[in-house]
């Protein structure tokens, strides 16, 4: 059976990969600075946040149907069902997590009001701690059962 | 501020948005891998991805939030009160509670 985008599956999770170890690394910094209280407007990391992101999540939209068939439908749901909870939840959790980022980006430069500053650090915060679950359950998926 | 509230209204609208889609309130538009096909329909014993629907309303929502965010800024200046980051936390809070009392429900 053909899946939509199934022949560049593997190159396209490869991608997916190196752009979610660009995302943590880039994330983790900018929460690192946000929590110790000298994350400022002008950091030029939310715009590697903001790229890596939508790398990520568009490569891991491409490989999904792949994954929906291959891996969900014929070797998960029939022997492994709870798996899918934690796949699913990181599904949703990158859904907030790229409207959060792109909130993030639009308020990068807006200024250095204290109500700025307070957003910046919980969404810097909260878009590490979304990419970091991610991370671990696509590596701990992936070694069950990869595409 | 201006944009602030923008942001943070254009966040409660994806949060609204996203969880009305997944639990059922708004016809979500399905891909069937299997099938090639896109349907709101549902078809049976076929896997069925809804999670683009659900990105696509949020996403749409959220934009209409961003462009509605000038009234709630300025609902915020009568106010004097900083109601853009607390709002933006509860969704995100609501957000995950939901989603995942959901996803237990299904899987666990």
């Amino acid at each position: 059976m053909q899946i939509f985008f199934q022949d560049y599956a593997k190159v396209l999770l490869v991608l997916h990969g190196l752009a979610a170890v660009v995302l943590i690394g880039s994330s983790a910094h900018m929460a690192w600075r946000a929590v110790r209280g000298t994350l400022s407007g002008k950091e030029a990391r939310v715009l590697w946040v903001a790229w890596s992101y939508v790398v990520t999540f568009v490569s891991g939209m491409f490989i999904y149907p792949t994954y929906r068939w291959y891996v969900r439908a014929l070797y998960f749901e029939p022997q492994m069902r709870s798996v899918n909870f934690y796949f699913e939840i990181k599904e949703h959790l990158s859904a907030l997590g790229l409207a959060l980022v792109l909130a993030c980006w639009l308020v990068a430069r807006a200024g250095e009001e204290p109500a700025l500053n307070r957003f910046r650090r919980i969404a810097a915060v909260a878009i590490f701690v979304t990419v970091a679950y991610g991370y671990v359950v696509s590596l701990i998926l992936n070694n069950l059962k990869g595409i | 501020m201006n944009r602030l509230c923008r942001c943070s209204l254009a966040l409660q609208f994806f949060v609204a948005a996203y969880l009305c889609a997944a639990f059922k309130v708004l016809p979500v538009p399905k891909y069937y891998p299997t099938l090639h096909l896109w349907t709101t329909d549902s078809i049976e014993k076929q896997p069925a991805m809804s999670w683009y629907g659900y990105t696509v309303y949020g996403l749409a929502a959220a934009v209409v939030g961003y462009l509605l965010g000038v009234l709630y800024a300025r609902l915020q200046e009568r106010l004097k009160f900083d109601l853009a980051v607390p709002s933006a936390c509860v969704a995100g809070l609501v957000f995950v509670v939901c989603i995942v009392l959901h996803e237990a429900h299904r899987w666990l």
